[in-house]
């Protein structure tokens, strides 16, 4: 079904290309609006989003996302009240443990960003800017083979593992700079536009997390009629003001870069895009490592509660670690094939990260009834929870664009299991 | 659901449902949400015993022993009997059928930990030894051969001051026993000069009377009496000279049960699960079938029935079954092993015992501390007429593993 949609959209979008070329005049409204603001914005990261602008000026930007496969806001709100009321209970965590689906675990992800951008064109070809944003990215991931044990018992299996169960956070702070570089129109007045980009982030890290099992596969717990054991050993990374908030700056750092490749097609009402983002790695020094361990062969329960008892991560050295920011590659297609709609189809795929978010295809339909007042609603697929809806709006003018969009993911408002949210006001000279 | 409502969940969808539109109105509505994963039965098996109760471990090690032939047994320090018959005869050069009865404490009530039965004490409170074995040795350091005529060893009463009565009183609980020390056939012992001699006599009855009343706490005394004679011609017994029995009991544990068996009580302070009190409530709501499960290898030479009681804290000795709070599970069976006639274990027998707890049973398992109670009968086998021979080694294997059923997600 998913597949079916897809299929459509993407052929409506070739088929209202294809029919512009043939029918939308020169100067029709579908040629009139700024093609800085034919980008549609996204929730994920961006760095050439603010780029878009026609002018100098200001864009102050805030927005985040975050998912995950099992709990929806009414859950999360079920899970509030209850611990509110100090009612909250073991079976009700087994209860919520049931929403996890079988043979897929616990996954949840976010990055969020917040900063302000200044920048504007020079001359007729290229747009620079510069960029303070803080950033934060986080995930997590618990491995069906650790949940099953509380969620299903063991009467059927004996043996559970941590498995690929592990967690990851980063507060960042960056500074960075950006470019594009427009050729064109090549050929004709209505040719292609080609529009390539490329800047440079300098990340500074505040805070980092992270947890993982040192022992492959997640090590074992073995809990049968006979006896429990376990071989665990848990170790974990985190910089010294993570737990406390004594944040500090001095952390390490590093250079990723950012690139972009777009053809338009403006006459026409046809863009293809690729970006890459987020290339490179970070270092964060004076992480701390801890490390915890639970080697167990008891017949005894209450000798489990005594090892759990005296389990505390006990502080190994003080280290310098490389971090592999979420990289994303990022392929879009855009079409406005009349003077209102405009389609776009965006695939973002994750490759080689730490922080990894799934992979997911928005496709989003701008209205511009009013060409100032693009007003956005969009579906995306993939992800940890299938189907989301979007929607958005914005003004954008000459001397200013204000956007807000948002996005429900894997159900409508509070059935969903995801939210994302986008705000941008710019101000220009 | 309102409209309001569901823009409110939307715009605050940023901040993970802080808002007060996705949270329920109650208690039972945020549950119902949480259980919205449907109904499941989560099966939980845990060990809760894995254990070898050998009898060995249930006795005081200090006094337990293995007889030559494998049997286990207890036995009591070596005590001698010494009798100076240099001082009553000093330089006689001819004794002749001189009688001496020769009294000597051995063992009071001061000295219970001496034969200390350990955790079968009510046991063998209800049981009669078949085996029990005075190991002798006689020791005359005089120069001339000694003949011990009609001598016996007996149990006598010590008085309130600890004085032996003269002549002893040998039984007082019914007929006298008294066991002869002497070689077979005859109603003497000879012991050469300046040499000992050792051998082991059967004297279960006499055991039998010494351990009751040791149990109940009478003061007792292991005495000997007889004639102290000599068949050499010549001879010289100094001042110094004695005639010494050194006894070693060993009661073989080899019981004859009563039919209707050996009842005995065991109280165990265990820690529970830790659950908080305001948990319990709601797991006994979801429970949804808890059982206990015990496979027990039986290598005694004996059955046992088994009920057990749980009582919330810690009662240390006090009686759990009569606990007004205790909960008590009875019927618990561990069938008799493959005993032959002379009630030794042929072959083990394996069994199951399955235990079905109900809400408040489990309460008691799932607070923080809890004592457990067992009352445990012990029933002979009828192939051997109720009698049991204890084996060096002989054991129980136990092993319990509690199944737990919860009812979780909707419906509850």
């Amino acid at each position: 079904m998913k597949r079916r949609i897809v299929v459509g959209l993407v052929a409506a979008v070739l088929a209202a290309s294809g029919l512009r070329a043939q029918t939308v005049p020169e100067g029709s409204q579908a040629a009139a609006v700024e093609p800085g603001y034919r980008r549609t914005p996204v929730f994920r990261i961006d760095p050439f989003n603010n780029l878009r602008i026609p002018h100098w000026g200001f864009v102050f930007s805030v927005g985040g996302t975050a998912a995950n496969n099992a709990v929806n806001l009414k859950d999360f709100g079920a899970l509030i009240f209850l611990s509110d009321e100090d009612s909250l209970r073991w079976v009700d965590g087994l209860d919520a443990l049931g929403l996890v689906p079988q043979g897929s675990g616990l996954d949840g992800n976010g990055e969020g960003q917040a900063g302000v951008y200044v920048g504007g064109p020079i001359g007729r070809r290229l747009h620079l800017g510069l960029s303070l944003m803080g950033r934060s990215y986080g995930a997590l991931s618990l491995d069906d083979d650790a949940v099953v044990l509380l969620r299903d018992g063991n009467a059927s299996r004996e043996e559970f593992t941590l498995g690929d169960s592990n967690g990851e956070g980063l507060a960042s702070g960056e500074a960075g700079i950006h470019g594009l570089y427009r050729l064109g129109p090549l050929g004709s007045v209505d040719g292609v536009h080609i529009i390539l980009g490329a800047g440079a982030r300098y990340i500074r890290p505040v805070l980092y997390g992270s947890a993982h099992s040192v022992i492959s596969n997640g090590g074992f717990v073995r809990v049968n009629g006979d006896s429990i054991s376990a071989s665990i050993e848990i170790e974990t990374y985190q910089t010294p003001g993570l737990l406390d908030g004594d944040v500090k700056l001095n952390q390490g750092g590093g250079i990723i870069g950012d690139f972009l490749a777009r053809a338009e097609w403006p006459t026409s009402g046809f863009a293809l895009e690729a970006m890459l983002a987020n290339v490179g790695a970070v270092s964060v020094a004076g992480v701390e490592r801890r490390s915890a361990s639970v080697s167990l062969e008891t017949t005894d329960l209450n000798e489990v509660g005594d090892v759990l008892d005296t389990l505390e991560l006990a502080l190994q050295d003080t280290t310098n670690i490389t971090i592999t920011l979420p990289r994303i590659a990022r392929f879009a297609a855009s079409a406005w094939a009349n003077r209102i709609l405009q389609l776009d189809l965006i695939a973002t795929f994750p490759f080689g990260s730490e922080f990894d978010l799934p992979a997911t295809v928005d496709v989003w339909s701008s209205w511009r009834f009013i060409p100032t007042v693009p007003i956005r609603a969009g579906l995306v697929f993939g992800g940890h929870q299938g189907v989301g809806f979007s929607a958005g709006l914005g003004v954008e003018t000459r001397n200013f664009f204000f956007g807000v969009a948002g996005r429900s993911l894997g159900g409508l408002f509070s059935n969903a299991t995801g939210a994302s949210a986008r705000l941008d006001l710019g101000v220009f000279f | 659901m309102h409209k309001s409502t569901l823009t409110i969940c939307f715009v605050t969808a940023a901040s993970i449902a802080g808002s007060s539109g996705c949270e329920p109105a109650s208690i039972s509505e945020a549950r119902d949400q949480l259980g919205r994963g449907g109904e499941r039965i989560a099966e939980y098996v845990l060990p809760v015993a894995r254990d070898t109760f050998d009898v060995e471990s249930l006795l005081d090690s200090a006094v337990v022993t293995v007889t030559s032939d494998s049997l286990l047994g207890i036995k009591l320090d070596s005590r001698s009997l010494v009798y100076g018959v240099g001082f009553f005869a000093p330089f006689v050069s001819f004794l002749d059928s001189i009688p001496i009865v020769a009294f000597q404490e051995m063992v009071q009530n001061e000295d219970l930990d001496q034969l200390d039965f350990g955790d079968i004490e009510d046991v063998v409170r209800q049981v009669d030894f078949n085996d029990a074995r005075l190991r002798l040795n006689v020791t005359n350091t005089g120069d001339i051969a000694a003949v011990l005529v009609d001598f016996t060893l007996g149990v006598a009463e010590l008085d309130a001051s600890g004085q032996l009565a003269l002549p002893p009183v040998y039984q007082p609980l019914g007929t006298p026993i008294l066991v002869p020390v002497s070689e077979p056939g005859s109603n003497s012992l000879r012991v050469a000069a300046n040499s000992d001699t050792s051998f082991t006599i059967q004297g279960s009855a006499l055991v039998n009377l010494l351990v009751d009343m040791i149990l109940d706490e009478r003061r007792t005394a292991l005495v000997g009496a007889g004639i102290i004679t000599t068949d050499s011609p010549t001879g010289q017994i100094e001042a110094s000279d004695v005639i010494s029995v050194e006894t070693e009991l060993v009661a073989v544990l080899d019981f004859t049960l009563p039919d209707t068996g050996v009842v005995f009580t065991k109280n165990t302070t265990r820690d529970g699960l830790g659950v908080d009190s305001v948990e319990v409530p709601l797991l006994l709501e979801r429970l949804q079938r808890a059982d206990v499960i015990t496979d027990v290898l039986n290598n005694l030479p004996f059955g046992v029935d088994l009920d057990i009681a749980f009582a919330p804290g810690d009662l240390g000795d006090g009686d759990v079954f009569a606990n007004p709070n205790a909960v008590i599970i009875s019927g618990i069976e561990v069938d008799t092993s493959v005993v032959n006639p002379a009630g030794q274990l042929v072959s083990g027998q394996s069994s199951t015992a399955l235990v079905t707890l109900v809400g408040n049973e489990v309460s008691a398992l799932l607070r923080d501390t809890f004592t457990a109670g067992v009352r445990v009968r012990v029933l002979g086998a009828s192939t051997s007429g109720r009698r049991g021979v204890v084996r060096v080694g002989a054991a129980a294997l136990l092993q319990s593993e509690a199944r737990i059923q919860l009812r979780l997600g909707a419906s509850q």
